[in-house]
């Protein structure tokens, strides 16, 4: 009876909190956003050069990202860290749109340093939650 | 409330959100950048405001467990 009771309370404290696959600090996640934060952080001193951000740095990221997208969809978590992947997907996306797929040739050192803080930004933010998850 | 409101939040998310639209238009103003540009950077907003809320549920659900497993434990010696 008192299980019973224990199960009840347990239930209704955590919902289902409690039944869904733990969260464990995985150092392979970590490395593939720590990648991408690194791409962003040095690819800004080629901002003055969009021939190296198209050849160089835009690829890296691309390639970066679809590493942890394919990482996280499969990880039997909760698949938080597969969503957040797929934001940064998403701002990778549009860098590359604006480099590669529109009629300006030249885009601004302002707009690349943009882009590349607001990636680091996000994974930085990526990196501390998943960072908090118990060895 | 207006932007120079949400620039002073004590919201970390929200004030830094508000300073970084804040320069992106100041830098489309003075035409330092174009609208497509300006465009892709203010979507690049939305995203990072997903991504707080989606590492906000990581670290709500690592506390819980935490509590969880701290529970488990006292349970177990009284049961």
């Amino acid at each position: 009876m008192k299980k019973f009771i224990s199960v009840l309370v347990f239930g209704s404290l955590f919902g289902c909190a409690a039944i869904t696959a733990p969260l464990v600090f995985d150092s392979s996640e970590y490395e593939h956003y720590l990648q991408i934060h690194q791409t962003a952080k040095f690819g800004k001193p080629s901002c003055t050069n969009p021939a190296a951000i198209r050849t160089i740095v835009i690829p890296t990221l691309t390639r970066n990202v679809d590493d942890l997208l394919v990482y996280t969809q499969f990880k039997t978590n909760t698949g938080l860290s597969y969503k957040m992947a797929g934001e940064l997907n998403n701002m990778v996306v549009g860098m590359d749109k604006i480099y590669n797929y529109s009629a300006n040739t030249t885009p601004s050192k302002i707009y690349c340093e943009a882009k590349l803080n607001d990636i680091q930004l996000g994974t930085a933010r990526a990196m501390t939650a998943i960072g908090k998850e118990p060895q | 409330m207006n932007v120079t409101d949400l620039v002073a939040s004590s919201d970390p998310l929200i004030a830094s959100t508000a300073k970084l639209a804040v320069s992106y238009k100041d830098s489309l103003d003075k035409k330092l950048m174009t609208q497509e540009e300006y465009d892709d950077l203010m979507d690049d907003l939305v995203d990072l405001k997903r991504i707080d809320g989606y590492a906000l549920s990581i670290e709500r659900q690592v506390l819980v467990q935490k509590a969880f497993d701290i529970i488990k434990a006292f349970a177990g010696l009284i049961i």
